[in-house]
């Protein structure tokens, strides 16, 4: 039971901690769909200092339209970045 | 491009039109691989492959305008030394070593 | 496995041939070479390695078997497993279903990732690409072309793929949609390209030989048949 599902709706947190992050800035406060869940895993934020990174997280592949993404966007409307994005980093849309 | 952007975190900052000549490693950069593959084995787990990423981007803006594996050989010597493992001192020392040793007929 | 540099006789610890590994110093012979041959970044990894050695941290062996390792995956693999899936549907779908679970089928492990394999269609076309910095399904592949870390790849493909598509010669059809694919995490990516016309017939190692690696990133279409 994943706190989100295919089809979900979700935001990417905008915020720009410090350290080792494994969410491109050019996604940060969009908005996508989930496209699958991953599993959980290891969290690489804590993985890059050393640390075991449990408990691990629960990561999702988001697509988001790529309109979403540039505003200068100039190719066809379905065109899409998939990217994954840990729970921790997305609230519902 | 805002500060909160990091170097190495580059989607969407355009850039040149692609350029396609390819090398095959050479020996040296195939070493530096196995090397943080060796030292990312169980049960040791002594590097992690995340570890290194960290330590590639927190290289500063030069070192980070090193060629690819120029950049993890350098990461390397960091993460190494911030987990005792050896010192860019002793790297160095050997390096000038290792130069002379095969420098030519001895 | 006594390691050469545990002699206690300096003699024997100045013939480079010695060094297996060594070999990467660019000589194993005794004539004579100028010190300046040997590059800065070279010295770095022979002294890295020699160090390590000697403090016990790994072995000899360790630093083989991954270069060995590493050695022997490449584009081959990944054919095999395109060539399979072209072949096979209830393989193809096993690999769409659990990409990771479907390669162990042919010997190839993940290790810490998982594989996601993403399908070329008439309707789609898929681009892999690592933004944050190179990470590639080097299980299957090996190591990723140097086009492939560039900062102009890693930029430029998440906001215009269709125009480094063009670089790469690649036309799609009209009303085909692109994803690209940031393997920005735990997945890595292989893309399954469409199987070329005119190959009805043909068996798994003639397939094979259409799949190149430009194909399973996306930048590029199988081989067609001549």
């Amino acid at each position: 039971m994943t706190t989100y599902n295919v089809g979900d709706k979700v935001r990417v947190a905008v915020t720009h901690p410090p350290g080792h992050r494994r969410v491109p800035y050019y996604i940060r406060g969009k908005t996508g769909e989930i496209e699958r869940y991953c599993g959980a895993f290891a969290n690489p934020e804590e993985l890059a200092y050393g640390f075991d990174g449990r408990p691990e997280r629960p990561l999702y592949r988001v697509r988001f339209m790529q309109s979403e993404i540039w505003p200068d966007y100039d190719g066809p409307a379905n065109d899409s970045v998939d990217l994954e994005i840990q729970e921790h980093w997305l609230s519902p849309a | 491009m805002s500060e909160d952007r990091r170097t190495h975190d580059m989607g969407g900052l355009g850039g040149n039109p692609i350029e396609f000549a390819d090398h095959d490693a050479e020996p040296w950069q195939k070493m530096v691989t196995a090397i943080r593959a060796a030292l990312g084995d169980e049960p040791m787990r002594l590097m992690r492959v995340d570890e290194l990423r960290r330590a590639i981007e927190d290289l500063d803006e030069q070192e980070y305008d090193l060629p690819y594996f120029e950049r993890w050989a350098e990461a390397m010597i960091n993460l190494m030394e911030e987990k005792d493992l050896l010192t860019r001192d002793e790297v160095t020392a050997r390096m000038e070593e290792i130069r002379n040793r095969v420098g030519g007929k001895a | 496995m006594a390691d050469e540099r545990d002699t206690k006789n300096p003699e024997d610890m100045h013939h480079p041939h010695v060094h297996e590994e060594g070999k990467f110093l660019k000589w194993d012979d005794d004539s004579d070479h100028d010190v300046n041959e040997t590059g800065h970044y070279e010295l770095m990894a022979e002294a890295i390695r020699e160090l390590l050695i000697e403090k016990e941290i790994v072995t000899a062996d360790d630093i083989r078997g991954n270069l060995e390792f590493m050695d022997s995956r490449g584009t081959h693999l990944g054919a095999k497993i395109v060539a399979r899936a072209w072949n096979d549907p209830a393989y193809k779908q096993r690999l769409m279903d659990d990409g990771t679970a479907a390669v162990g089928e042919l010997g190839i492990p993940m290790g810490d990732v998982e594989l996601v394999v993403v399908e070329n269609t008439d309707d789609a076309h898929n681009m892999v690409v690592c933004t944050l910095c190179s990470c590639y399904p080097r299980t299957i592949l090996g190591l990723p072309p140097d086009w492939y870390k560039s900062k102009s790849y890693r930029s430029r493909v998440v906001h215009e793929p269709r125009v480094v598509l063009k670089e790469f010669g690649t036309d799609l059809p009209d009303g085909t949609t692109v994803r690209v694919h940031d393997s920005n995490a735990d997945m890595r990516y292989l893309v399954l390209p469409m199987r070329p016309d005119g190959t009805d017939d043909w068996s798994e190692d003639q397939l094979a030989e259409l799949v190149t690696r430009d194909s399973m990133v996306g930048t590029a279409p199988a081989k067609s048949p001549d």
